[in-house]
């Protein structure tokens, strides 16, 4: 039997699951490899070949990175947690920061622009916006040596430790409410107001620039 | 009523995530936002409001370019699922997806062209369910 992994990781991992978290499992084995692992309808499993797991390694995916932080083993054979612990120790630096700094930098343009235009839901921007605040904050935690990947916490690490608005901190569960609802077909959270649309605007943006600042300091060790 | 110009920007925004900025993320956002755009302009002809992407049903009667855009919503909607999985990491196996993506996005686009300069939209739309 080839090498394999099964690995739980996110909230469940972090004991910070609530009523809205899945149990995120990484399935790490090659296409003909069946792996048993438990089936539930909480599980959001995502599976990925050796090959495929080398080849982001290659590029010090964060998603990697938040594997080596917090992965819980459950089910796996010694070759499978060999090469999970070769690869995840050899990670090595993120290589697509200033990629992401613009995409994440356009996103919050396409917001503004959408929401002068009107053609678009105020729910759905803000869903937008507040996916922005929350993966750049991940890339900034990175950035800052302080790697979270928490669905607030990585905000809060973040806004923190750059002395950002603290409101940033406070409103954001409300405005990731409106993903929440989106990606999970939860009920929908009043509509935003103009106001709140154009405060998340100014918020996502500041994030974005501070994350980009921490982008051309040194990289601390992100361990 | 659907706008062509602001239709087509959004779609060449889509490409341009892709092709340009080559961000799966900015690419899944853009997506979602013109097919939400598409939809929302179709529904609000029967004032129906439209919040997030989603499956919208077409009746037989509508007018054959409006039923025909909003199929193909639906067609790219599901076919992009995976782009949009929660916890997935982003970074693999989009470019795979675009390849079909990007056709789809070019029959969009044609048929966009040809509902914008030949009819509105069909009062024959009901909404299904979002998923």
């Amino acid at each position: 039997m080839g090498a394999y992994m099964v690995a739980l990781y996110g909230s469940a991992a972090r004991h910070e699951n609530d009523a809205l978290s899945d149990q995120d499992v990484v399935v790490l084995a090659d296409q003909q490899v069946k792996v048993p692992f438990p089936q539930s309808e909480k599980l959001s499993v995502s599976k990925y070949s050796w090959e495929e797991l080398q080849r982001m390694a290659s590029y010090g995916s964060l998603f990697l990175w938040h594997l080596r932080r917090e992965a819980l083993p459950v089910e796996y054979n010694t070759a499978g947690y060999t090469a999970f612990r070769r690869i995840l120790d050899g990670l090595g630096e993120y290589q697509f920061v200033e990629r992401d700094v613009v995409a994440f930098r356009e996103s919050v343009e396409d917001v503004s622009g959408a929401v002068e235009l009107g053609d678009t839901s105020f729910e759905f921007e803000l869903a937008s916006l507040a996916t922005v605040v929350r993966h750049a904050s991940i890339l900034g935690c990175y950035l800052i040596g302080s790697p979270q990947f928490g669905r607030y916490s990585s905000v809060e690490v973040f806004c923190r430790s750059r002395q950002l608005p603290s409101k940033i901190i406070s409103d954001f569960p409300a405005a990731y409410s409106y993903r929440m609802a989106i990606a999970r077909d939860l009920p929908m959270p009043r509509t935003p107001t103009t106001q709140e649309m154009l405060m998340w605007i100014r918020f996502a943006s500041r994030v974005v620039e501070e994350v980009s600042l921490c982008s051309r300091q040194p990289l601390p060790f992100a361990g | 009523m659907l706008t062509a110009a602001t239709s087509l920007r959004r779609l060449a925004q889509v490409r341009d995530a892709a092709e340009g900025v080559r961000s799966a993320y900015l690419l899944r956002t853009r997506l979602h936002r013109l097919l939400l755009s598409l939809q929302r302009s179709v529904a609000s002809e029967l004032d129906l409001v439209v919040l997030k992407p989603c499956h919208l049903e077409v009746n037989e009667e509508a007018d054959p370019d409006v039923r025909a855009i909003i199929e193909l919503c639906n067609v790219i909607l599901r076919e992009s699922a995976h782009l949009s999985q929660r916890s997935e990491a982003l970074d693999e196996r989009w470019e795979s997806a675009w390849v079909g993506l990007r056709e789809r996005l070019a029959l969009l686009e044609a048929l966009i062209v040809s509902a914008t300069g030949s009819t509105t939209p069909s009062s024959n739309v009901s909404l299904g369910t979002c998923t």
